[in-house]
């Protein structure tokens, strides 16, 4: 009976979502040749039935690569992976709660501490991680109201989260109108008392708890201050003129705190700057190790397990690589060093530990994930009151 | 008329860029002299543009100094390490640093180690008449700074005009042997005690405070006819906003709950406390009363705000994130410093913000501070009654019983005197001396 009310509910979201961007003219936008290759691929979601949507998740692989036939019951042995790296994420930041898959229009994942868990969860968690270690979340918690923005929310599942977190944010979308029609169906669906905002709608009035933009009608959008915006793993997409745009954009409207979640340059977008010199008009930025790998990967060891790890599947494998590590270690640190640099684009980061442990646990280059997670300030708190 | 302001980091404009466009902006040609090793992107054209549009400054003419002898650069850094032991008590631990950055050379290191540790009467007498001598023959070294015949300014500002590698300080030499009135402005509250001395006597010493003039007078050998307590000319700036933010913009601001009491922790810079995130993380843990009823505003220390980037702790706050002189808002700041009950910290100047914007502050008192009881800056405050507190929790009693209210009444006239008048002050000092110099020069 509930399943069939959030159905249902699932349903409507959907049709007001396609009805505003139809009737908006929306579904025009000019995108990055990646996107608009992308956004094909989901052009059949305007023509989506009853039963597509009430199954929406298992068509969300278009917007982030994970599967939901991977987590059938066949796949149930890869279980352990997830399990390692959830505790690890957990271990992090102990006080935090978890919050997996909401559990609606055909959530899935394994099932770890009775929350659904994927490779999506996983990764949102990542970021909830990082906006606690920050002290984000803190922060963000104290607002009566806070504004809280991601730039290519894909289907919500992070905002999802974050709600979570955050129970008085107001969301705001702001995404391609083919992954609107995702997040807009979604998000409202998780959360069906809060009240939804199209902007350039007639009954729009920016107060709403959710509001979902196209990226042209982001510059017309006058909020009173941003908060937090979040950007993961689309602007390493974009062309470096519509980074920049969005940086800029999001000084003029306030924004207090930007997180990027992004490769710097991705090898699937070719662009003469990496993300973080496009956000460089940013005055202040650093990063945040969260962990080791990136997060498209489930496993990593510890040193000891991995040597335990190598020495169970193969002795000889084992002996070389031992001699191998001795050899290395009796040369000068900085030719280490140097070797290090190298193998770190070639090799796991466990091996580079396990040959290098003199020297990899003070190098960054060891244990940073090609996906960075990057904090972006402005010091414009106050703006909005001027 | 025209000013020659030699400084040595263009950012230190920040300081003084109100009374530069206010006073002196209106009554004289501008030219700036800068030190090349502070240079924007090392271009002097990029600097000077720089400072015009950040400063809507119309200088006339920007110039580098020039890098002087090698033998003016000893006798420099001799004399900045020897006015330490001026006075009966030294500061051992900015004696120590400043000899290591100056890399004096062993045998002159030795020397002065022999000569502080000779009995007190004997060590004072030896160092005031090495000091005497040191400037004297410093000033024999001829001009460096040959623009200043091109330009023939009325009269020349410079400051800090003490730091270890100060080029600007050889503007007093140059000043002295073209006849042309020097003026040196003191840079910060602790700038006196625990950075070097100018290289010679310059017409006349801007001073912000007692502290100031006494230091001068005891330490760096200026006699008291060259000293004139002005205030501090950068602190004015807080008298300057009526409308600041209300507690409850501030909190709705900054996302605080409203009901909560706040106080704003200053931080210190990375040679008072090396890891200060866990000195305040103990601090708060082994603190009964803060979650109770109080909020916490950490404002980072501008050259120490990196240690803060994973602060995470209950009902505190980082803010500004990042600190730029050149960036901070003033209105912001005292908004903050208005709404709070006090401010807290080790030893950092962000007192002197707190004290012009009459806010409370409280020193705590740690062994991990490599620079606090042993300086004098900070020993002053001790000395006007200004409490220190081992934790957070006697901070929280003293500030609910209201005990200090008198002591830190004294603070605002004893540390900012002047606060509404320093750059009128400075300015009439200025004019004074142009005049002077003209009717010398008749």
């Amino acid at each position: 009976m509930v399943k069939m009310m959030e159905n249902e509910l699932g349903w409507k979201n959907y049709v007001a979502i396609r009805e505003h961007l139809v009737e908006k003219d929306l579904l025009l936008e000019e995108t990055s040749d990646y996107w608009s290759e992308e956004s094909s691929s989901i052009e059949y979601m305007l023509n989506a039935t009853p039963e597509i949507i009430s199954r929406i998740r298992d068509h969300t692989h278009w917007l982030t690569g994970v599967r939901s036939y991977d987590y059938k019951k066949h796949h149930q042995h890869r279980e352990e992976l997830f399990v390692s790296k959830y505790r690890r994420l957990r271990d992090l930041s102990k006080d935090l709660d978890f919050f997996g898959e909401t559990g609606i229009l055909g959530d899935f994942g394994f099932e770890i501490d009775g929350q659904l868990v994927n490779l999506d969860t996983l990764k949102y968690f990542e970021s909830i991680v990082s906006l606690s270690l920050t002290g984000e979340l803190d922060r963000l918690i104290n607002y009566e109201k806070p504004v809280i923005l991601e730039i290519g929310a894909g289907w919500g599942g992070l905002l999802a989260m974050v709600k979570n977190y955050i129970t008085n944010s107001q969301l705001v979308v702001v995404d391609l109108p083919f992954s609107l029609l995702f997040s807009a169906t979604y998000l409202p669906t998780a959360f069906p008392h809060a009240s939804v905002g199209f902007f350039g709608s007639s009954d729009f009035t920016g107060n709403e708890d959710l509001l979902f933009l196209t990226p042209t009608q982001f510059r017309d959008w006058k909020p009173r201050n941003i908060n937090l915006a979040i950007n993961t793993v689309s602007f390493q997409e974009m062309t470096s003129h519509q980074i920049k745009e969005y940086a800029s954009q999001l000084l003029s409207k306030s924004c207090s705190v930007l997180y990027s979640h992004n490769m710097s340059v991705s090898p699937n977008n070719k662009i003469s700057e990496s993300v973080e010199e496009c956000l460089s008009t940013w005055p202040y930025q650093f990063e945040v190790e969260v962990l080791p790998i990136d997060y498209t990967r489930l496993k990593y060891q510890n040193d000891s397990e991995f040597e335990l790890d190598i020495k169970n599947r193969n002795v000889v494998i084992y002996f070389i690589l031992k001699f191998f590590q001795k050899f290395l270690n009796r040369l000068g640190l900085r030719i280490q060093k140097r070797l290090l640099k190298y193998f770190t684009y070639l090799a796991r980061p466990e091996l580079c530990v396990f040959l290098f442990p003199k020297i990899s646990h003070r190098s960054n280059s060891v244990h940073s994930s090609r996906y960075k997670h990057i904090f972006f300030y402005s010091n414009l708190e106050f703006s909005f009151l001027k | 008329m025209k000013i020659l302001i030699g400084i040595q980091n263009v950012v230190h404009l920040e300081y003084i860029k109100d009374f530069l466009k206010k006073f002196l902006g209106s009554e004289f040609e501008i030219f700036l002299a800068v030190d090349p090793n502070f240079l924007i992107n090392n271009s002097l054209s990029e600097t000077a543009t720089w400072i015009n549009n950040s400063y809507r400054l119309n200088s006339k003419r920007v110039f580098t100094l020039h890098k002087i002898s090698i033998f003016s650069e000893k006798i420099r850094d001799s004399l900045s390490c020897l006015i330490y032991l001026n006075e009966k008590k030294i500061e051992w631990g900015y004696f120590y640093r400043h000899m290591n950055r100056c890399s004096l050379k062993l045998g002159y290191k030795i020397g002065l180690i022999l000569l502080a540790f000779t009995p007190i009467p004997i060590r004072i007498l030896l160092s005031h008449r090495l000091t005497r001598y040191l400037r004297n023959i410093y000033l024999k070294s001829g001009i460096v700074n040959i623009e200043i015949n091109e330009i023939k300014p009325d009269i020349i500002f410079i400051m800090p005009g003490n730091m270890y590698n100060s080029y600007e300080s050889q503007l007093i030499a140059d000043a002295k042997l073209s006849n042309i009135p020097v003026v040196v402005q003191t840079l910060s509250w602790d700038n006196l005690n625990s950075k070097g001395t100018v290289i010679g006597i310059p017409d006349m010493y801007l001073a912000w405070n007692r502290l100031h003039r006494e230091l001068l007078i005891h330490r760096h050998l200026i006699p008291d006819r060259n000293i004139a307590v002005t205030g501090s000319i950068f602190f004015q700036r807080y008298t300057n906003n009526s409308n600041f933010y209300s507690k409850e913009e501030v909190c709705q601001a900054l996302g605080i709950p409203m009901k909560l009491k706040l106080i704003v922790y200053l931080g210190s810079s990375k040679n008072v406390v090396k890891k200060e995130n866990l000195l305040l993380k103990n601090l708060l843990d082994s603190s009964s009363l803060f979650l109770k009823n109080y909020f916490l505003i950490i404002r980072p220390h501008p050259a120490n705000f990196r240690v803060w980037n994973s602060w995470k702790y209950p009902r505190t706050l980082i803010w500004p994130r990042f600190q730029k002189l050149n960036s901070r808002s003033t209105l912001e700041t005292e908004s903050i410093f208005k709404s709070s009950i006090g401010a807290i910290g080790v030893n950092t100047s962000g007192f002197l913000d707190a004290i012009a914007c009459d806010t409370p502050i409280f020193l705590i008192k740690t062994p991990a501070a490599e620079y606090q009881d042993n300086t004098s800056h900070f020993n002053d405050l001790i000395k006007v009654g200004i409490n220190s507190f081992s934790s957070i929790d006697e901070i929280l009693n003293e500030i609910d019983s209201s005990h200090f209210s008198i002591k830190q009444a004294n603070l605002l006239s004893g540390y900012l005197p002047f606060k509404d008048s320093a750059s009128m002050l400075t300015y009439d000092v200025i004019m004074r001396l142009v005049k002077n110099g003209e009717n010398d020069g008749k």
